[in-house]
């Protein structure tokens, strides 16, 4: 598990981007995952859902951008797709084949509010 | 001198007589990020573009540990395996086998209790303890503070004992020159398929408990072949920590790769 640490690391990145930038809360973050990158995207989820309470992720919609595998064959010397990291070429069966995309793990944008855009503040309730 | 800060620090540090990576704690004001150039959502809603490796901040210290440890001539073994594989029994059967002969520093993860700690430092050799409570792993960072604990030596070997996990460790650099998997002959021959991302990256696989071959069903060539089929190039070796056997291979290879990382620097001033 862990992702939960790697929701930290993204926290972590996200509670310095908001003192940086000036913002108080982040509406949606969006994420890049390979599916090559060792991360599991329901284990990623739920670390989220778990470790946000309190943070400036609390009310973030949590958008995961899949990005699917290749590899490089050696056998083929082509490029093939790959579903999971050490599988076999489905071209011609050989093994050893390269990862070559689908390893990313990255954050790539937030939509985020702030309340000095609009020159009020929006306050709760009613 | 420190890029990010001015502060002097050329690839580590000697504060209170110890050798110490140099990182910084405010890495919030260093972020390698790209500025915001995305237009603003309406109202004081707003896109940013933010372009990060979630695991930069973890690779960068790795990175910092990394240089520290080259300009010091010190060799890193980052020690991986399932509880129960082995590592503290190998290491006190190294420490045991060295004498003398090569001068060794441990840092033991484990989730909690200092017992691993403690068996290495009865043998005589500096250790420090490394509680991850609910982690699974280590990271780069909690190692350059356990650095700071140790008194580090020019051309020592540093062997970080990971926390026996076989899947989380496998993503987080501590900065370590060589990676090396244990793999008991206890745990099924298919053992590199099932956990294929950390047997790819080991530099050497330890084939442990080898003396009970004997008396199990494992098939060898089977586990040899699965492990080729995820790490082609891995170097593989098999030893008994219990009986010895094999032992000396495992330490010529550590000699080698003690000669590999090269001459001792002297400290800086």
């Amino acid at each position: 598990m862990h992702e939960l640490s790697l929701v930290m690391n993204l926290l972590e990145i996200c509670e310095a981007e908001a003192i940086r930038r000036g913002f108080e809360r982040i509406d949606r973050v969006v994420l890049e995952v390979g599916v090559l990158s060792g991360v599991s995207v329901s284990a990623l989820t739920f670390g989220f859902e778990s470790a946000v309470r309190g943070t400036v992720l609390e009310f973030a919609e949590l958008e995961i951008r899949e990005i699917p595998g290749t590899g490089w064959c050696l056998h083929c010397e082509e490029t093939v797709p790959l579903v999971e990291p050490f599988r076999s070429c489905p071209g011609c069966g050989a093994s050893g084949v390269l990862p070559t995309g689908g390893t990313e793990f990255r954050l790539c944008e937030l939509i985020v509010s702030d309340n000095r855009a609009g020159g009020h503040s929006v306050q709760g309730g009613g | 001198m420190c890029v990010e800060c001015g502060c002097g620090s050329q690839g580590g540090e000697k504060r209170h007589g110890r050798l110490l990576p140099h990182h910084h704690h405010d890495e919030g004001n260093h972020l390698d990020s790209h500025d915001s150039h995305g237009p603003k959502e309406g109202g004081n809603r707003r896109r940013i573009s933010v372009e990060q490796d979630i695991l930069s901040k973890n690779n960068r210290l790795a990175r910092d540990n990394r240089d520290f440890f080259r300009a010091h001539g010190i060799l890193v073994l980052n020690l991986l395996s399932s509880p129960g594989s082995g590592k503290t029994t190998l290491l006190e059967r190294t420490i045991g086998a060295l004498g003398d002969r090569l001068p060794l520093a441990v840092i033991e993860g484990d989730q909690e209790t200092s017992r691993d700690a403690d068996r290495i430092r009865r043998m005589g050799v500096p250790a420090v303890q490394i509680n991850t409570g609910a982690g699974c792993h280590l990271d780069a960072h909690q190692v350059a503070h356990a650095v700071g604990e140790l008194s580090l030596l020019p051309g020592m070997v540093l062997v970080i004992e990971n926390v026996g996990n076989l899947v989380c460790p496998a993503l987080f650099d501590l900065g370590e020159t060589v990676r090396v998997v244990l793999f008991s002959v206890t745990e099924g021959e298919d053992k590199p398929l099932k956990y294929p991302r950390i047997f790819r990256d080991a530099d050497l696989t330890l084939l442990t408990k080898a003396d009970l071959l004997p008396h199990l069903d494992f098939e060898w060539d089977m586990a040899i072949n699965a492990l080729r089929s995820v790490n082609p190039r891995g170097e593989i070796l098999s030893l008994s920590s219990r009986t010895g056997e094999g032992m000396e291979g495992w330490l010529s290879w550590l000699s080698a790769r003690r000669a590999g990382v090269g001459t001792v620097p002297d400290l800086p001033a």
